[in-house]
């Protein structure tokens, strides 16, 4: 055993009752070092370091030993440990800060308890800390509540919370996973600078095997709540030895590899597209708060899009760039301003009542929440027959009957599945009901709003297989709206990037994902975290610097994207750029795409 | 479930069949009057188990008789409750904006006024006593919290993504609400409904005790315990038979609603 080992756990196990969470997990981790512990969604990652953290529910019954720098996690002097020598950092920042409190008393709240500092001292403290975390300006940020910060900030100031006290040990649950990839790459950086600058320990608990790339040094491979195989982390991606590390870094889409669904560039049919939008504008009135006057948010600015049949459209951004709002306006799900959709040539963005209705049977939806997009109440094959019901009233019970057997097991759902609900099912199920509904009416246009993003890899990489024989086999065109590249470079002929509400680049997928001409796309692509630990983290500590999107209230003039573009010149702030023609069907909206490529 | 309710349902169920069969067990009949026994207290002399009233009236069988009308006017205005208050506030919920200010600010109009005021104008609109008008008076006023509590669950239903998803397979908004809405506010409608039962019961016990509900020879417990405390100082049981009966019925019922309440939030954890 190592002696220099900061945090040595042995034969750990968590149970609840009769099911083991956890059994006889082992791993050690050194100062100065990362531990990646990866394993999908009942891995048992997460309750192994809340067990360490003495954070799980009473029910639960922990075995084994831990130890930090020799003293027992386990037992009873572990309370005075906690938050002092071992901290812990979660996903979603917002549930995890007090609302009510301003930033720099949430951090100097524990240094007030826990070292028994003034408020005075422990308020310099915290900036010192916010300073250490690459927080931008302060002061500010010091008396600001959780709500006005952005969820990379609020992320750094849960970092900071949990540097307060020095720790050894810092455990960081999937630390970027609710964040937008290139925020997702600050914090990243941000995390590996620390545990070198600070000589600590950091555990990092992932399903993203891009996390484990761009940050651990050893890897733990979790399955069931065991651990399949452990080893450094270039050996974990290069040869791992277990067939399950190898499925998951199979079923891991890669940004920097073409997708084996386009299988050539499609030729252009004589037939017009069957969807096409013109300079779609949705914009809604945000109210102001007291003598502050309302003001207009333009979630879609003006966006153009064709779609021919067969093919998949990706739209891609970072939250808040427009694009959940863009689709749900295409379905006419939402509220249209201004400009024009024509669906089979016809327009449709006026239509409403009966005449919409009976469009719907060509459109259809899949969303990202698998669980929240199925009613509770209703069995999985009333779910799959609604539609048949409200669109096709003539047909007899019994072709119904047949039609939802036939469209669930094309889904990949036995008979068994049907007289279910959808709490009796798994993510991956839920989202295969979802899609058997969509398809049920056999629609031209299937529209996918993250729709894998929430599932587990292998599921991930199965209902991409699914997408793509749809498209294949019922030449659906597929609308995929993503913030994931890899997974749109996989599925995608062509795709469309957005910013703040406007298109800022399009083509077809592998000429934008092989030279990018927009400075966004290149920035985008450049977070991605890469699948070999070499490569990869040189790219990321260069990106630390960019900042997060505005807010589209304020939106920048001229070019959006110049406060975080390093070509940016003062024209860019006076000149709305417009779309120029790259090449053929490869547009991009920059004023400089000429001087930087 | 948890003993508490387990126990509540049963007390529940025992005093529901007591009253239901209390006509063929109890010798005498509820308008009987026995001028042998007048205002005789509880015993077993004459089967007189809980005693006769001032007139001689067996206040067993005028007991039971007065639960059934309590019970029967809880049940059927708390079902007329949960019909309007349902339809009103799924409707308000889902389509939302104008509609949904114009219909909760109605809601609002009639809250505030005195519902005993309402109570009054409709006895003298219809017969006195008639239980027609006790009906519509107590579910006027019963079906408002229950419209809040339908729209704002509708409110937070609407924004998940299935409603999304049924408006785009083409379901027309009245099948929404029948088909997606209701059932899924169903839990919280019966476990509030269990709730507004004892209230109904009060509410009608209340009136009576005024002299505005159920009208002589029919009695209800709010009639009984009116007439019990005139005599409160001479024969105590006339006042405690009827009270006792009130009270059981009213703890067993909360405690269900409650036991039922927690059970629909522990599951939607």
């Amino acid at each position: 055993m190592n002696s220099a080992a900061l945090l040595v756990v042995d034969d750990l196990s968590v149970t609840y009752g009769a099911t083991p969470a956890v059994a006889s997990v082992s791993l050690e981790i050194a100062s100065g070092r990362c531990l990646g512990v990866i394993g999908e969604s009942g891995a048992g990652k997460t309750q192994a370091f809340l067990a360490m953290m003495g954070l799980l529910p009473a029910q639960a019954r922990v075995g084994g030993r831990a130890h930090l720098e020799g003293v027992d996690l386990l037992g009873s002097a572990a309370a005075t440990l906690r938050g002092q020598r071992i901290a812990m950092i979660f996903q979603d920042p917002m549930t995890s800060l007090t609302p009510h409190l301003r930033i720099g008393d949430q951090i100097a709240e524990p240094l007030v308890t826990h070292q028994e500092m003034s408020w005075c001292d422990a308020r310099t403290k915290a900036a010192v800390l916010l300073d250490q975390v690459r927080m931008s300006d302060v002061p500010r940020r010091l008396r600001q509540y959780p709500h006005e910060l952005s969820g990379g900030m609020r992320q750094r100031a849960m970092i900071a919370m949990a540097l307060a006290c020095d720790p050894r040990l810092l455990i960081a649950d999937e630390p970027t996973t609710a964040l937008d990839v290139s925020v997702q790459a600050q914090i990243l950086a941000l995390l590996r600078q620390l545990i070198v600058e600070r000589d600590m320990g950091l555990a990092v608990v992932t399903h993203d095997m891009g996390v484990i790339a761009a940050l651990a040094d050893d890897v733990v491979v979790m399955r069931d709540g065991r651990v399949l195989e452990r080893g450094p982390v270039a050996k974990i991606l290069a040869t791992p030895d277990h067939e399950y590390t190898r499925s998951l870094l199979a079923a891991t889409p890669r940004v920097d590899t073409p997708g084996p669904g386009i299988a050539h560039p499609v030729e252009r049919r004589a037939a017009p597209n069957p969807l096409s939008v013109h300079d779609l504008r949705v914009h809604h009135r945000v109210r102001g708060g007291w003598l502050k006057p309302s003001q207009e948010l333009r979630a879609v600015d003006g966006v153009s899009l064709e779609l021919p049949a067969g093919e998949a459209l990706g739209i891609v951004g970072e939250s808040g760039c427009g694009k959940s709002t863009l689709t749900r306006a295409l379905l006419r799900l939402g509220p249209v301003t201004g400009g024009e959709i024509l669906w089979l040539g016809r327009v449709i963005q006026d239509l409403g009542g009966e005449e919409l209705r009976a469009l719907r049977a060509g459109m259809q939806i899949v969303f990202q929440d698998p669980f929240a997009s199925l009613d509770p109440t209703m069995s999985v094959d009333e779910i799959v027959a609604e539609p048949l019901r409200a669109l096709r009233p003539a047909m007899a019970a019994a072709g119904r009957t047949d039609a939802v057997s036939r469209m669930l097991a094309s889904v990949g759902l036995g008979a068994e599945f049907a007289q279910r609900r959808s709490r009796e099912l798994s993510g991956g199920q839920c989202q295969r009901v979802a899609i058997a509904r969509a398809m049920i009416l056999e629609p031209r246009l299937l529209v996918c709003d993250e729709a894998v993003s929430a599932l587990d890899v292998s599921v991930q990489s199965q209902l991409l297989e699914l997408f793509e024989s749809i498209k294949r086999d019922h030449g659906t065109s597929i609308v995929f709206v993503s913030h994931n590249l890899a997974v749109v470079r996989r599925l995608c002929e062509r795709v469309v990037v957005m910013y703040l509400g406007r298109v800022v680049e399009e083509g077809p997928t592998e000429e934008v994902f092989q030279a990018p001409r927009h400075p966004y796309t290149r920035m985008l692509l450049e977070s991605v975290p890469l699948l070999d630990p070499t490569r990869g983290r040189g790219r990321l500590a260069t990106l630390a610097a960019l900042g997060e999107t505005p807010s589209a209230v304020d939106r920048p003039s001229g070019c959006a994207f110049r406060t975080r573009c390093p070509a940016a010149l003062s024209t860019c702030a006076e000149q709305r750029p417009e779309p120029e023609v790259v090449a053929e069907s490869h547009q991009v909206a920059c004023l400089r795409w000429r001087q930087i490529s | 479930m948890s003993n508490r309710t387990r126990a509540a349902l049963i007390v529940l169920s025992l005093l529901a069949t007591l009253a239901l069969i209390a006509p063929w067990i109890s010798p005498y009949s509820p308008d009987f009057l026995d001028w042998q026994h007048q205002a005789s207290p509880p015993g077993f002399e004459a089967s007189h188990w809980l005693g006769t009233d001032r007139l001689g009236r067996d206040l067993f069988a005028r007991g039971m008789q007065a639960m059934r009308v309590s019970l029967l006017i809880g049940v059927l205005a708390s079902l007329v409750s949960v019909c309007i208050g349902v339809l009103w506030g799924a409707t308000a919920g889902y389509l939302g904006g104008r509609v949904d200010s114009l219909m909760m600010r109605f809601v609002d109009i009639v809250y505030a006024l005195p519902y005993v005021f309402i109570v009054i104008i409709l006895s003298t609109l219809f017969a006195r006593g008639s239980i027609a008008a006790l009906f519509i008076a107590i579910g006027a006023v019963g079906w408002l919290t229950m419209a809040r509590i339908v729209r704002g669950q509708t409110l937070s239903l609407r924004r998940r993504e299935f409603i999304d998803a049924a408006i785009a397979s083409g379901v027309r908004a009245p099948q929404i609400l029948w088909r997606h809405i209701v059932p899924n506010v169903a839990g919280a409608v019966i476990a509030y409904a269990t709730l507004t039962i004892p209230q109904m019961i009060l509410f009608e016990s209340f009136l009576s005790f005024l002299g505005l509900g159920v009208q002589e020879p029919f009695a209800s417990l709010g009639s009984l315990i009116n007439e019990g405390a005139q005599e409160m100082e001479s024969s105590a049981w006339m006042l405690l038979v009827p009270a006792t009966l009130l009270t059981v019925l009213l703890v067993a019922f909360n405690l269900l609603g409650d036991g039922l309440r927690a059970s629909l939030e522990s599951r939607d954890e």
